[in-house]
């Protein structure tokens, strides 16, 4: 079967055809009228009351935006002061060059349970990006390779030798090996939006660009359970090196925003996963079904960037049972991120132009 | 034309298209919940959206079943319309039913994005750009996942094959 008669079949089966629905006219109108009627699109504007407090480190900020919920500002404290280092940091970033090229590597554990051998593998993910500047060098790519397996522990290795060595196949059918997937992005978490607002757009100020967040999650599915933990890894992630740097003055908004965020700790100076001297900040959050995370990033010291993002077991939960507390669950490291007016090994996808 | 003018307008265009999209991925209950939750963010972004909203919506809708993706019931409630479909159907049609369940069992195999992408060009017909907008990734990103998801399910469809054969 070629591509065309596989999508011929998919289409042939859609299970429901725009014209089968019948005349839907008077719910749908129901309908339209309800939603412009539940509220006017004139938005409250929203009071900020902030409550000095004596020597106090915190301000709260009282903010009611329907249902986005309040909203407290811490203002000092060690991870505070990392942040704020950070956002100095990229300050003085550089941003020029024809490529923003990066070069790191996922690491994500995940079980499998295959004819009764159930076992923990550790899958590293080598990936490398080459973003460019101008639309004319054509679209950014992110390649990465068929993951490398590991059993994550001793007793993993003997289940796992026991279900015969499985290695990565594309076929996801899970007797033909185990199914490659691309590197995932992080721990996946029931319920939780992934930001894909307008970033470029968000507000400077660490409160509004919070609310801003929360309102693109609450209008795109629903609030996360934890809205600072969400602001967290959603900031850490639009900080990642993998895509191309947001605007200067976005990212040191967002290490401010990261800093003010309550619950933030502070782990110190570190050895980040690759063994390198990083500052790392910390939060925790009780999931669902991974058990409780302490979620780390790792920033560097000298400059702009945020070398990795991990996600440590503290507690096993229902899908991590087998994966100890104090076992990464997820990592991602950056080994190379940086503007290049070298060019990308072959020619990207849409480039209206040779390089060089 | 003003804010209410314009939402009504797009509504009256895009309704039925979002329903059957709601539809296809899930029961009609948590469908209609969808496409209410759709059009509501669509009243509150009136002002930002562009002159073509449709991938914009599907994307929207796509994030109000995260949960249930998530759960993977949505792979039961598919296989099991296409199931209940079946029934009292007459024998001429019973090959192309049990075709069907086959194809549908091996699209719910596949990793929740790439079905999407298969299944915004197929079912909802969109093309490859509207597609990678709705899926909120580039159009190069969107053609690499396009092309892995049809050999990854042309691969599960030629295992079967091979299983009823044997």
């Amino acid at each position: 079967m070629n591509d065309q008669e596989l999508m011929d079949r998919i289409a042939a089966a859609n299970p429901v055809r725009v014209e089968d629905l019948g005349d839907t006219t008077e719910r749908a109108e129901a309908l339209r009228r309800e939603i412009l009627a539940r509220r006017s699109r004139s938005r409250r504007w929203w009071v900020l009351v902030a409550l000095p407090v004596a020597g106090a480190a915190v301000v709260f900020g009282l903010l009611r935006p329907e249902s986005i919920p309040r909203q407290t500002l811490v203002t000092s404290g060690e991870a505070h002061a990392i942040m704020l280092a950070a956002a100095q940091r990229a300050e003085k970033a550089p941003a020029s060059g024809r490529f923003w090229h990066t070069k790191g590597e996922v690491r994500h554990v995940f079980q499998r349970d295959h004819r009764g051998n159930r076992y923990a593998l550790v899958a590293t993910h080598a990936i490398e990006g080459w973003q460019p500047s101008d639309r004319r060098d054509g679209d950014g790519v992110s390649n990465w390779n068929a993951p490398r397996l590991t059993p994550l522990t001793a007793d993993d290795a003997v289940a796992y030798r026991r279900d015969g060595s499985p290695q990565p196949n594309e076929n996801p059918d899970p007797d033909m090996g185990v199914a490659v997937q691309d590197p995932p992005e992080g721990p996946e978490l029931a319920g939780d939006a992934i930001y894909e607002g307008d970033a470029r757009n968000l507000p400077h100020d660490p409160l509004k660009m919070r609310l801003a967040m929360l309102t693109w999650a609450r209008d795109h599915g629903g609030l996360p359970d934890n809205p600072a933990v969400w602001l967290f890894r959603e900031g850490a992630d639009l900080l990642n090196a993998e895509s191309q740097p947001l605007p200067r003055e976005t990212r040191i908004a967002i290490y401010r925003m990261i800093g003010t965020l309550p619950g933030v700790r502070s782990l110190g100076t570190v050895k980040d996963p690759l063994g390198r001297p990083a500052l790392a900040v910390a939060m925790t959050e009780k999931t669902e079904t991974l058990g409780v995370l302490e979620w780390r990033l790792f920033l560097s010291p000298s400059r702009d960037l945020l070398m990795g993002t991990q996600a440590m077991i503290v507690k096993p939960g229902a899908d991590t049972g087998r994966i100890a507390p104090g076992q990464a669950l997820y990592t991602y490291s950056v080994r190379a991120a940086e503007w290049t007016d070298g060019c990308p090994p072959g020619r990207l996808p849409n480039a209206k132009r040779l390089c060089p | 034309m003003n804010d209410e003018e314009r939402f009504t307008a797009l509504f009256r265009r895009h309704h039925a298209q979002v329903l059957a999209y709601a539809l296809r991925r899930t029961d009609t209950a948590r469908a209609e919940d969808v496409v209410a939750e759709t059009f509501a963010a669509a009243w509150r972004h009136i002002g930002k959206l562009s002159e073509e909203p449709l991938p914009w919506l599907y994307r929207t809708a796509w994030n109000c079943l995260a949960n249930e993706r998530r759960s993977n019931a949505r792979q039961v409630r598919v296989a099991g319309r296409v199931a209940a479909e079946g029934e009292g159907v007459v024998a001429d049609h019973a090959a192309g039913v049990a075709e069907n369940a086959e194809l549908m069992a091996a699209l719910g195999k596949l990793p929740a994005r790439d079905r999407e992408a298969l299944l915004l060009v197929s079912w909802e017909g969109l093309d490859q750009r509207s597609a990678a907008s709705a899926l909120g990734c580039s159009v190069a990103a969107f053609k690499v996942r396009l092309h892995r998801a049809r050999k990854k399910l042309a691969a599960l469809l030629a295992v079967h094959e091979a299983v009823q054969e044997a």
